[in-house]
């Protein structure tokens, strides 16, 4: 092993590359173990040399670790896979799968190798991107999954029978993030294919979670999916919650959905509000807030990672030194580990070689380039190469304290840990690109840019680029021809406010004050159309009584240094009347915006009408529906009574359940558009949410875990 | 049948396991662990299922009793191995033989123990630069490594919960054990074991005093006449060994006035006292008025308190910390970096900044502006006379085995106290004459390493050993001399501002990341050296320009003060070996790669304003998001298409500053730039609160360019799009003609500038001509060589001269932002 080679604290070049061979060496260890041994088991058992199933018999480890092949390089290896991957039309088998392991690992990683496979030489079929046998293959696998969200809430079942819907007698209790963890991959899917059911679904999901939200603004870790109530009220950012938040954030990033950044910044506030003590973050419950459990868990660590997605690098760095020492502590990180004692917990003290640390350190890296978090990231590789590396693969960690390792490799070393350690050492891969080139590529729908960088990775690290899902979705030969013209409108209107001031600011003072409000009027009436309600005039009115006020004022002061001087006349004058300006855009973007969500609103209904009549001209009769809707809660009775009888008997009683009526996902979702459970999310066009801030100055000498304090970054 | 029920039984029962084992969180959720247990049963009857059942119970019992007994495969932790190789200088405890590595540590004078885990990366590190050290001190420091994490060894159970390794303690025979907090590499672990074996100086003489003053930043000495016990001077001795817990390079200097009379002359009047001497105070430790005793703890606060220094030395210590917090209260700060060698007994670059600060805080008003004064030119002398030996010299000449004792009378003539051989030297003087009269049946003095004589040269060649391994780091750095011109007198301009800078030094040889990440490419810098000032309040940065001297650097500060440094944009230092860059790799790849201009600060301003073309610039805070280039990209190439020269280009603003009037708050910023051929350009923002689209940025960059640039524009870009909404594109162009007419008209009448009435009135010909035209318009015309178009583009011409407005009418009467069109 490396006790060798040694340890480098000062990165050259030269030394990075020697660490990226390194950890694909790692990887191509545990992959070709899992090629000789395992395949086409789920997993690699990396101490007894043999493979086993697990989350379902799916080849698990295979297509999890497919893309990771594509960064790394290895093109031809990729398109093998891939083909051997083909050669399963579908997913019919009749097996219990975790809804959300197999969202992420499976329909993640076949989306991801799709849309990487431009780059591995693989022949396109045409229509690629918005077409493709693995893009199939997902859908199918989506498909299968979507009759778990046919629930009274929304929100899905945790475990489904992939041949025949959701199991009976299956609980109706999931784990938040079980709930919240699909609008990226859905989103992905519904945009490539032009189906609207996957990403509908998946939002009305995370809508729900929202919804069910506790008065203080918190979510619990585990929710009964059928009656809304909350069976576990801690509430955290780690296990059973974590991708929750992560979507949200990655899932208004990927889809440009304003609102969900906006959920996420209230949540966020929440979080720091009542969770987080000296840059940790505890249990607490739901609705008071009080600590429960003051724990890090390593599955938190994500949590720096996404920080620096919403560029706020300084508190990720602050949080990710504390995470880090609890590695240095141990050498990894347990499960879980006591903040009071200051000691892993005696009962969750195994480190399944999770990537979540890793992930955050390439992300900050890659933000920030300090160099301490190539040093964070070397003491991640010469830990597992250290205690984990085995004969035939890499082993969890039973306990961190004494580094037993334990017969199991989960696919996600192989799909995450392994691929963020490479990223973090392959400064130059393409996906890092920051946006410095891109590729043309021809489709049906037109050109399109890809390609340009901003992968999003979902929470298997399955990168997806969001050109690809624009292209397939939304690029209509080229241009949006109104979308510059509505800009250009806007832009113009801006200027001419600002000409005008400037005219009024040349004529006749007592002439502006009055035409001033003239010019207002006809400005108001020109840009909105006759839709202006009553409130609104009425706000708008008093808008400018107080902007006549604030004019007067201006004026008089105006005079008053006029009769002082000419030279400090013009600084104030200008100040003044950029001011003016100011405040004047300002007012007609709010109006702007009033306008855009009146239309919105207006053409809502009429839109969900139109759909209606669409769908119910296609699709039979309603009277389906509602007998649905009281079906659902029935079944919810019967499987209480059937969960007292002994399994076995339970399972010949409901053998003929599977040819029972199955979900029908087009109903489903016209349930849910017709249903609107969930009010809208007022922040639907907020798009400034969607940027980051920019860092303070003093930020430029925090570096190598140097920090200021906040308030002094703020001065 | 029976395999069947066997092997489901124990899917069934290693399920159970799992659940056991992991339970309420995503990944594992136990939930979602139950697989493939219903299987095949569906066609059996109840007749096979109660013999199955029974089956099913009696195999459960057996195989549960077998996993009972074997549980799933666990490995044994990994076994402990050699941590150094066999032949080292290091003694490896690599099975934690606590007992067996502290009873090697008493025999020694002074010992360095590691304590290590195998796994840590940073133990690693240490390893070889432990090793490194020992090899300069074996002969008179003992090295040894401990493993103490391998479970179940002596020195895990009796050390359970250290956070982070590796632990480096420093042991001499009379002490507990000096924890070493320091850098971990080879030079400041050697120059610290050198405080260690020698904590204090002594002092023997009121120059001996003035000396020390001259070259440490502060000076503590205590009073502790000789006694039986020695008790007052142990405590002491105790403390500055301590001392280097918190203080690993030596700043403070320890010393000692072991003399009742000399106490005295120094005005001390009860013993034992304690004074630590600042550069502008001077504490008296007092035990009396204070309840305080002479003990060890109370000593120690009382210097770590009291201590501090014109020019903070900032370490960094790669960990988590907040060294710079201090100073960072909005005042601004001068940062100079420079190679500060723990090694080097004086680092004249440091000490000339020193200087400088004391020069600069000591004002008039000030009650020790006397003394400090005299202090600075004590200081300034001191470093003159270092700056002038050469180490290296009197190593290789000494050698050559000249008369040693001759030698190093002349070399002593200039060279001071506080240094390791100045004692030694003048005590062994004294004892060979005695030794000569006496005649004693000692060996010969060749040959034996304890005769004077060898002691003696011993001692040298320790120095120069030292000297050499000093200099593997970096040969000794001094300021540049001042050549010519008046150096500027900065005396007590601190006090002059509202606000004083704070000077601080950093190492820039093993912290070159931090110049480097103010965008100073600190490798290239002559000595490594640079001096900046950070002034948080106004968000800029100086760099001094010139050469790090005497001079230059009273002239940078002055001018600071007066407000007349340019301000200087940081740049990402490119080639720096450490901090290397996303994405500079050059593309490669077909035809269908384009590329986006990567700018920094130096290239910003020449590619907005290259003529002729309208510059599209995504200013993003580290790399830019996928949706923010596709944008840009597409912008730009579909301007270019409607005849618009058009180039994108990003600017990672968290490594490149931007001329303050474009500071963004909020990223990705895009911006339009069109030059107007004299050097200038104008920039226009996106607006924030939409959606980042090419079409957008489209408009934005034909709204910067002007009407009748737009109108031309928007034809060629109708004639691109389809046939569907070619028609509608159109629509747009009218209605937006007839809104130019209308605010046009609102113009024209509301002002009363005539001039500006006129040429308003130009305007609307104009536009009512194009109006006329883009009416006959057809969807179906938008076509090359088409002559109904051929007549709208020329109207566009026509307006475009017409289309100019002297805004400067009215300026006349009041001003107003830059902006009209």
């Amino acid at each position: 092993m490396c006790d060798s080679c040694l340890t480098i604290r000062e990165y050259s070049k030269e030394d990075i590359l020697k660490l990226r061979e390194e950890v694909r060496e790692m990887f191509q260890h545990a992959y070709d173990s899992y090629l000789r041994y395992a395949y086409p088991y789920d997993e690699l058992r990396p101490l007894s040399c043999d493979g086993v199933d697990t989350w379902g018999s799916y080849s698990l480890t295979l297509i999890d670790a497919l893309d990771t092949l594509a960064i790394m390089g290895n093109y031809t290896e990729f398109n093998r896979v891939v083909n051997l991957v083909l050669q399963k039309e579908n997913f019919d088998t009749d097996i219990n799968v975790s809804v959300f392991e197999t969202n992420i690992r499976i329909i993640g990683g076949l989306l991801s190798a799709h849309l990487l496979s431009h780059r591995t030489g693989l022949e396109l079929e045409p229509g690629w991107p918005c077409n493709g046998p693995l893009l199939r293959l997902a859908e199918d696998v989506a498909h299968r999954l979507i009759a778990a969200f046919d629930t009274t809430t929304g929100m899905p079942y945790g475990t489904i029978n992939l041949r025949f819907g959701v199991p009976p007698g299956e609980t109706s209790v999931t784990c938040t993030a079980g709930v919240g963890t699909f609008i990226v991959e859905f989103g992905t899917l519904s945009r490539l294919t032009g189906d609207p059911l996957y990403e509908e679904v998946a939002y009305n999901a995370l809508k729900a979670l929202y919804h069910h939200r506790s008065p203080i603004g918190l979510l619990g870790n585990h929710i009964d999916v059928m009656t809304g109530r909350w069976t576990a009220q801690d509430a955290g950012i780690g296990g059973g919650v974590d991708s929750y938040y992560e979507y949200l954030v990655k899932g208004a990033i990927l889809l440009e959905k304003p609102e969900l950044m906006s959920m996420f910044k209230e949540a966020r506030e929440v979080i720091d509000k009542y969770l987080k003590k000296d840059d940790w973050f505890v249990w607490a419950t739901m609705l008071r807030g009080h600590v429960t459990l003051p724990v890090f868990q390593s599955l938190e660590s994500y949590w720096p990672g996404l920080l620096s997605l919403i560029g706020e690098t300084d508190t990720a760095m602050r949080i990710i030194h504390n995470y880090h020492s609890v590695w240095k502590q141990y050498g990894f990180t347990p499960e879980v580990y006591n903040l009071g004692t200051g000691e892993a917990s005696s009962s969750r003290e195994s480190y399944p070689l999770r990537p979540e640390l890793i992930e955050s350190i390439m992300y900050l890296y890659r933000e920030t380039r300090d160099p301490i978090l190539l040093q964070m990231g070397e003491d991640i590789l010469r830990s597992i190469q250290h205690s984990a590396r085995t004969q035939c693969g890499y082993a969890t960690i039973k306990d961190v304290r004494d580094h037993r390792k334990e017969d199991r490799m989960e696919s996600f070393f192989l799909a995450e840990t392994t691929k963020y350690l490479y990223l973090l050492f392959d400064p130059d891969n393409f996906i890092h690109n920051p946006g410095v080139h891109g590729t043309v590529i021809n489709t049906p729908n037109g050109e399109c840019i890809v390609d340009v960088g901003g992968y999003i990775f979902n929470t298997e690290a399955h990168p997806i680029d969001p050109t690809m899902l624009y292209c397939c979705h939304e690029s209509r030969q080229g241009i949006n021809i109104s979308e510059v013209h509505r800009i250009y409108q806007i832009l113009e209107e801006e200027d001419n406010i600002q000409f005008m001031t400037m005219i009024d600011a040349s004529v006749n003072k007592t002439v502006n004050n009055t035409s001033m409000n003239d010019n207002k009027e006809t400005f108001v009436n020109d840009s909105l159309p006759p839709v202006v309600n009553q409130s609104n005039e009425i706000s708008e009115d008093e808008k400018k009584k107080s902007e006549k006020d604030e004019l007067i004022k201006t004026e008089s002061k105006t005079g008053y240094v006029n009769i002082d001087g000419t030279e400090i006349e013009k600084t104030k004058n200008e100040t003044i009347l950029s001011d003016i300006v100011k405040e004047r855009i300002n007012t007609y973007y709010e109006k702007v915006n009033v306008k855009g969500e009146q239309e919105v609103e207006k053409f809502y209904p009429r839109k969900e009408n139109e759909n209606k009549v669409a769908i119910d001209d296609i699709i039979v009769i309603q009277s389906s529906q509602e007998a649905e809707n009281v079906q659902v809660p029935s079944t919810t009775k019967a499987k209480e009574s059937l969960k007292m009888l002994p399994k076995v008997i339970q399972e010949f009683l409901n053998s003929d359940w599977k040819s029972k009526q199955k979900c029908e996902p087009q109903y489903m979702l016209e349930r849910i558009r017709k249903e609107k459970k969930y009010p809208e999310h007022p922040d639907v066009h907020k798009y400034q949410l969607l940027l980051t801030p920019a860092p303070s100055f003093l930020q430029r000498i925090s570096l190598a875990g140097e920090f200021l304090n906040k308030k002094q970054l703020e001065l | 049948m029976i395999p069947t029920v066997d092997s489901e039984d124990i899917s069934q029962v290693t399920s159970l396991k799992e659940k056991h084992n992991l339970t309420s969180d995503v990944r594992d959720s136990s939930e979602n662990s139950q697989v493939a247990i219903q299987s095949n049963n569906r066609d059996i009857t109840v007749n096979m299922l109660i013999k199955e059942l029974v089956f099913c119970i009696a195999l459960a019992l057996t195989t549960y009793g077998a996993l009972h007994n074997t549980p799933s495969k666990v490995s044994k932790h990994p076994q402990a191995v050699r941590f150094f190789d066999s032949e080292s200088v290091v003694t490896d405890w690599y099975r934690g033989q606590l007992a067996n590595a502290l009873a090697a540590v008493n025999l020694a004078d002074v010992s360095f123990i590691m304590y290590y885990a195998p796994w840590d990366a940073e133990s690693q590190h240490v390893r070889s630069e432990f090793e490194k050290a020992a090899n300069v001190l074996n002969d008179r420091v003992h090295f040894s490594a401990i493993n103490c994490w391998n479970p179940g060894s002596e020195c895990r159970l009796q050390h359970n919960k250290i956070p982070s390794w590796p632990i480096l303690m420093a042991y001499t025979v009379n002490s507990r054990g000096v924890l070493y907090k320091g850098p971990r590499d080879a030079h400041h672990m050697v120059h610290f074991l050198g405080l260690v074996m020698k904590p204090l100086e002594r002092v023997s003489s009121t120059e001996d005093l003035v000396n020390l003053l001259s070259i440490y930043d502060a000076v503590a000495v205590a009073y502790t006449p000789l006694t039986d016990t020695s008790k007052y001077y142990n405590v002491w001795y105790n403390v500055a060994l301590k001392s280097h817990e918190f203080d690993t390079v030596g700043e403070i200097c320890f010393a000692v006035v072991t003399s009742a009379e000399l106490a005295v002359d120094l005005g001390v009047e009860s013993l034992p006292n304690a004074q630590l001497m600042l550069w502008n105070d001077t504490k008296e430790f007092k035990t009396e008025n204070e309840n305080r005793s002479w003990n060890e703890s109370t000593l120690m606060q009382w210097v770590l308190e009291n201590f501090s220094q014109p020019v903070a030395r900032i370490i960094p210590m790669w960990k988590k910390s907040f060294s710079f917090e201090r100073y960072a209260d909005g005042s601004p700060m001068l940062l100079l970096f420079t190679p500060l060698n723990p090694m080097y007994e004086q680092l004249p670059s440091y000490s000339l900044l020193r200087e400088v600060a004391m020069e600069y805080y000591n004002c008039k008003n000030n009650d020790t502006n006397q003394w400090i004064a005299e202090l600075i030119k004590l200081q300034q002398v001191q470093r003159l006379i270092y700056q002038q030996k050469n180490f290296y010299k009197f190593c290789q000449e000494y050698k050559v085995k000249k008369p040693i004792r001759k030698q190093k009378k002349n070399f002593y003539d200039n060279y001071e106290q506080c240094h390791l051989f100045e004692d030694n030297d003048s005590k062994i003087t004294k004892m060979d004459t005695d030794k000569e009269n006496v005649g004693t049946t000692m060996l010969p003095r060749e040959d034996d390493p304890l005769s004077a004589e060898g002691l003696i040269q011993g001692n040298v060649e320790h120095l120069c050993r030292l000297s050499r391994f000093a200099a593997e780091l970096g040969p000794p750095i001094s300021p540049a001399k001042v050549t010519g011109g008046n150096i500027t007198h900065i005396d007590g301009l601190s006090c002059t501002g509202n606000t004083s800078l704070h000077m601080i030094a950093v190492d820039s040889v093993q912290n070159h990341h931090f110049p480097e990440a103010l965008g100073i490419d600190i490798a290239r810098e002559k000595d490594m050296t640079a001096v900046v000032i950070l002034d948080s309040r106004h968000g800029s940065q100086y760099v001094l320009a010139e050469e790090y001297s005497a001079k230059s650097i009273r002239d940078f500060i002055y001018n600071y003060t007066r407000n007349e440094l340019r301000r200087s944009l940081r740049t990402q230092v490119a080639d720096a070996v450490h901090t290397h860059y996303y994405g500079l790799n050059d593309v490669i790849g077909g035809d269908d790669v384009i590329g986006v201009a990567d700018l920094t600060s130096r290239t910003f301003r020449r590619f907005v304003t290259a003529p002729g073309t309208v510059s599209l610039v995504a200013v993003c805070g580290g790399s830019c998001g996928a949706h923010a280039s596709r944008a840009l990209l597409g912008a730009a190439r579909l301007l270019s298409r409607c005849g618009v020269p058009a180039r994108a280009a990003r600017l990672d603003a968290a490594r490149h500053d931007l001329p303050a009037h474009l500071d963004a708050h909020l990223y990705p910023a895009l911006l339009v730039f069109v030059a107007d051929g004299s050097g200038e350009a104008d920039s226009r923002v996106y607006p924030l609160s939409e959606r980042v689209s090419s079409g957008g940025l489209v408009a934005l960059a034909l709204r910067s360019l002007g009407v009748p640039h737009h109108l031309r524009a928007r034809v060629a870009l109708c004639s691109a799009t389809s046939n569907i909404e070619k028609k509608a594109c159109l629509r747009d162009i009218r209605e937006h003609i007839s809104n130019l007419i209308g605010t046009n008209l609102k113009y024209w009448r509301r002002t009363d500038v005539r001039e500006l009435k006129d040429s308003l009135l130009r305007r609307l010909q104009h536009l009512n001509q194009i109006s006329l035209h883009l009416s006959l318009l057809h969807s179906t015309d938008l076509k090359e060589n088409n002559l109904k178009q051929k007549s709208l583009l020329d109207a566009v011409g026509a307006l475009a001269n017409a289309w100019r407005i002297d805004v400067s009418v009215l300026r006349k009467n009041s001003t107003t932002t830059n902006r009209t069109r």
